[in-house]
């Protein structure tokens, strides 16, 4: 039996290789008599298509990993990655620490209130006293609010 | 006599050896926390060495890597977790011993073994890794370009499950090496037109996606609570202790299995988690009570321990010897060698002699080092992790890997690229591609490009310059021979499990 998931995976590898390959057109040959820039990329290119093509076509017997079994909280974690990136150039670092703090603590499974506000609060200055001001990690200061600029 | 002078290096450096002390004690709690990887930790502790000059840098990740792997172990014999995929041979009879009131003494059979281990992998590299640069330094672009693509085939074919994810994931980690400006004639290749794409990707957020935040989201889906601890009962008697008696029988296993794990350490892809199963399959078959492994026995800690410990010196070969690393730790430590400016290769050993020998330096006293930690406090940093709940250990993480992808450059837009390198990370293990190929090829890439595109100015007869080139045939052949047989034995063993299907 070929597992499904590697099947959409070599589609979709075989996709990303064409793809790849088209947008190598657009490099220009300019080393006459060699290999130019264009050529590693579209061997690359054609070596995606054809391990994508294999993939799909492969009758060994796939064990039962499966994409599809991506849980929601594993995603959650990436959503307050990204939330930590849009967050932090508006209300600064350590508001936006906070946050990520508590959700991630959340995600995790911290459900003890005594616990989750300890370490919503700890986390975030214990991370500014080590990054921050320890190594001198240059972060912006919060375009719209920063706690910062309250205390200093 | 090298040596000596490597020694002298690192103590006129202070700062060098209170990290090789400090690397010492986080690699064995990290290596202690199941799930966490030495590899993951390095990856999230490389942006800290930003700070330090290259000895301490070097000497810091690279004592992490040696003592996380014998980290691994305590989780291993204590809550039978292994704390690295290395240490999972030594579960079979390390728990074992810890339920029958015996954790102090397995504990400490796994420090005497991983130390005797690691030296003698240690004292390898120091007598090899010299003499093999003197001859590589002869090589030219056509076989340099021959070892990558040796070291390309190899780590594809060997380092996973499956040949052919193996070989994909490699494809991919040369795709996204190719991303940005073609270092020779400026050419914007596979860059959308983001100018954040024209200086391509870079490591470090690479690394810490692909190895941390794959793992963090794969212990959220789990939502761990609590290390999963098992009763440990108390040590009865002296039984609980290590005495001379139980080690003088089992030099023998611990010297074999060190050699199993120094030559498999030199072969690039196959790692500890190889040496380990190896080292424990040959010497239950050598020994007389074969069937008595596997029930707690001290033998069966001994060479499981030994054998991944002694792969640590000798992987750093490849890397120190042709620049090919030839595990995730040494290709992490590649990027940080070119991250201090240091070009990797056989060169090394004159242009950097001193750094290379104050870091054989460095790893010899870390040995010394975590063997000390783990034979006085191994029992106690086990007690300590098991109470530490991981529902607060896994978002500290997370918090320390957000601020670390960003100190690389001050840029979010890397803190985005770990993300995004997570979810690849995370769709790789779930479908059983092999993060360890992507990233090593990712590294190797600029280098096999530039070697290529060098032979082939060189050449006379175009491509066959790497067939004229014994040296460079030969490591091609190596590298198609081992592709080879790595996909025929897959098929073969494809059409036997298809047979017996058939059958039942």
């Amino acid at each position: 039996m070929i597992s499904r998931a590697d099947t959409w995976t070599g589609l979709f590898l075989a996709v990303l290789g064409f793809g790849l390959f088209w947008l190598t057109q657009g490099v220009r040959i300019t080393e006459a008599g060699l290999i130019g820039p264009r050529f590693v990329p579209q061997v690359v290119s054609v070596l995606l298509v054809a391990g994508g093509l294999a993939l799909i076509f492969s009758k060994a017997k796939n064990s039962d990993s499966n994409i599809g079994a991506a849980s929601l909280r594993a995603v959650g974690l990436i959503l307050i990655g990204i939330a930590h990136v849009y967050l932090t150039p508006r209300f600064g670092y350590l508001a936006t620490s906070a946050l990520v703090a508590a959700a991630t603590l959340t995600l995790f499974g911290v459900r003890n209130w005594r616990v989750l506000l300890a370490a919503t609060l700890a986390l975030p200055l214990i991370m500014h006293v080590a990054f921050i001001e320890s190594m001198g990690v240059f972060m912006p200061r919060g375009r719209w609010f920063d706690v910062l600029s309250l205390i200093a | 006599m090298d040596i000596l002078h490597g020694f002298a290096t690192l103590f006129a450096n202070p700062t060098a050896l209170g990290f090789v002390a400090l690397a010492a004690f986080i690699g064995v709690v990290i290596g202690a926390l199941p799930g966490l990887t030495a590899a993951a930790a390095i990856a999230m502790l490389v942006p800290l060495t930003f700070y330090l000059d290259p000895l301490a840098a070097l000497a810091f990740l690279y004592v992490i890597g040696k003592s996380g792997r014998y980290g691994g172990s305590v989780s291993a014999i204590l809550f039978n977790t292994p704390g690295t995929t290395a240490s999972v041979a030594t579960m079979a009879d390390g728990h074992p011993l810890a339920k029958r009131g015996q954790s102090v003494r397995a504990l400490r059979m796994a420090t005497v073994a991983s130390v005797s281990g690691d030296l003698i992998g240690d004292i390898i590299l120091i007598l090899g890794a010299a003499l093999i640069a003197s001859q590589t330094a002869k090589f030219g672009p056509p076989e340099y370009f021959a070892v990558y693509m040796m070291a390309f085939l190899v780590i594809g074919s060997v380092v996973g499950k499956s040949v052919l994810k193996g070989l994909i994931a490699t494809t991919l980690g040369i795709a996204v090496a190719l991303v940005g400006l073609d270092p020779i004639t400026g050419q914007a290749r596979w860059t959308f037109g983001l100018l954040e794409l024209e200086n391509g990707f870079t490591l470090v957020p690479l690394l810490i996606g692909v190895f941390v935040i794959s793992e963090l989201m794969v212990q959220a889906e789990s939502r761990l609570t609590g290390q999963q601890a098992h009763v440990i009962e108390e040590a009865t008697g002296d039984g609980g202790h290590l005495r001379w008696a139980d080690v003088r029988p089992l030099w023998g296993v611990i010297t074999r299995s060190s050699l199993y794990g120094a030559v498999i350490g030199i072969m690039p892809g196959l790692g500890s988690s190889v040496a380990a199963f190896v080292a424990y399959g040959e010497e239950k078959r050598r020994a007389k009570d074969g069937d008595q492994w596997g029930t707690g026995i001290l033998a069966g800690v001994a060479a499981p321990e030994a054998a991944n410990n002694a792969v640590s010196g000798p992987s750093m070969i490849p890397l120190l010897t042709l620049g090919v690393p030839g595990t995730t730790v040494a290709a992490i430590l590649m990027g940080v060698f070119l991250i201090h400016g240091i070009p990797i290769g056989p060169t090394l050993f004159v242009a950097a002699h001193d750094l290379i020998y104050g870091l054989f330096a460095a790893g010899l006293i870390g040995i010394i080092l975590y063997g000390l930690i783990g034979w006085f406090f191994g029992p106690a940093i086990g007690r300590v992790i098991s109470r530490v709940p991981a529902s607060l250990i896994y978002p500290t993480i997370f918090m320390v890997t957000l601020i670390a992808a960003y100190t690389g450059r001050l840029s979010f837009w890397d803190v985005q690229v770990m993300l995004g390198a997570g979810v690849l990370g995370y769709a790789m293990r779930k479908l059983e591609f092999p993060p360890a190929a992507f990233i090593i090829a990712f590294i190797l890439t600029p280098g096999a490009e530039e070697a290529l595109r060098q032979s082939l100015l060189l050449s006379r007869n175009g491509w066959a310059i790497f067939i004229t080139e014994p040296v460079a045939a030969a490591f091609l052949a190596i590298g198609l021979g081992v592709a080879v047989w790595r996909g025929w034995r897959a098929i073969v063993a494809g059409r036997n499990t298809q047979t017996k299907d058939m059958q039942s």
